[in-house]
């Protein structure tokens, strides 16, 4: 085995550091959000870490948890919802983290999605958006920004994005937040809160994918000026409440959405059930 | 707290240099020479103005940097004994074949 001379003191504790170093281009984002949930974890302990599991689909943030040191899942392209699903209504007790991008969340597995959090299960999915298909060279994808210019979109393009957190508000998931990476440790909170929650929760993490989104879309291929355009083009939750649409075109509105307690988590409904069934039978 | 090193792996940098993008105080800095990837590891100039706020370890997607203070030092031990009893499992499933 090869021994690389590295000490980092999270990588040590949490990952397969025979694996590394990770196969993500020179300044993606997934490294970071992968050391942010990390941190989360070292913050909630030992005890929350070991009843893991980790579920992911294709794309380049499907491999973030292939890295760590517990069971993961590779799935389907985008069916990671579905199968996540099945681990948390056998296995109640377990934390089910999700790990999606946009291309699987948003557009192959947009039926999943909705309907995981129209059953409010205890999942937590972890939303990766890059703004375009990264894995596969570049293609216009349903989180491209209007008027922007990819492979598959030479003349600009044409249809408008979607907006996630609305998206999960209306189909009812129950805690909702998004930050980019370059809002570190507002993330990590979120994702602490978001995997203690019981119920369906959403992290949308704008991240940077300095070789397509930088080199088509921003202008920006060099990824310290894309973490500054993150940063600059940012807008709080309670100040984007006064702005108006013009204002807030091309911005990044950032913040923890929703928080709501109100609904029952579907693993425990469906467990009444089956007692219910066996008592009667 | 007292900061010892900033140690930057030679074998996981991808040379983005957010770190030194990231650092206020301006203790790291583009290297000169080039590694065996062939990219511009940073380098450590001025350790005496670090603080230790952490915002190069935050924004290193590689897991390549670390700031070590007299407080980490115990906690980083104990890491490494921890990767030293998976590494052992490792090469056990290597010897049996589970790996395959």
């Amino acid at each position: 085995m090869r021994k690389l001379d590295f000490s980092h003191y999270l990588a040590k504790k949490y990952m397969r550091t025979d694996m590394l170093p990770h196969a993500f281009c020179p300044g993606c984002g997934i490294g970071i959000i992968q050391r942010a949930v990390l941190m989360a974890f070292e913050e909630l302990g030992d005890e929350e870490w070991r009843k893991t599991v980790f579920v992911s689909g294709i794309g380049c943030s499907g491999w973030a948890p292939t890295y760590f040191r517990v069971d993961a899942i590779h799935a389907l392209h985008g069916r990671a919802l579905p199968l996540a699903t099945g681990i948390k209504l056998a296995k109640p007790h377990l934390n089910v983290v999700v790990f999606m991008g946009d291309g699987d969340s948003m557009a192959i597995g947009g039926n999943h999605l909705i309907h995981a959090a129209r059953r409010n299960i205890g999942i937590t999915a972890i939303i990766v958006n890059n703004m375009i298909y990264s894995l596969t060279g570049g293609q216009l994808a349903p989180t491209t920004p209007m008027y922007s210019y990819t492979n598959t979109s030479p003349y600009g393009n044409i249809e408008p994005n979607f907006d996630l957190m609305e998206l999960m508000k209306a189909a009812g998931a129950t805690y909702l937040a998004r930050w980019t990476t370059w809002h570190f440790v507002q993330l990590k909170n979120s994702l602490k809160k978001a995997i203690k929650h019981k119920g369906f929760s959403v992290v949308e993490v704008i991240s940077q994918c300095p070789t397509y989104t930088g080199r088509y879309i921003l202008r920006k291929p060099d990824p310290r000026d894309y973490m500054q355009w993150m940063k600059d083009n940012s807008i709080l939750l309670d100040v984007a409440k006064g702005m108006d649409e013009r204002e807030l075109e091309g911005k990044i509105v950032v913040g923890e959405f929703l928080e709501r307690n109100d609904r029952t988590e579907f693993s425990e409904l469906y467990w009444s059930l089956i007692k219910k069934a066996e008592v009667k039978a | 707290m007292k900061v010892i090193e900033i140690r930057i792996s030679q074998d996981l940098c991808k040379g983005c240099l957010l770190c030194v993008w990231a650092c206020p105080y301006g203790v790291l800095e583009a290297g000169k020479e080039r590694n065996y990837r062939g990219v511009e590891v940073p380098i450590v100039t001025k350790l005496e103005e670090c603080r230790a706020c952490r915002l190069c370890e935050y924004r290193c997607p590689d897991f390549a940097i670390q700031v070590i203070t007299d407080k980490d030092v115990e906690k980083l031990r104990e890491a490494e004994q921890m990767e030293l009893r998976w590494q052992r499992r490792v090469e056990l499933a290597e010897e049996v074949g589970v790996s395959e």
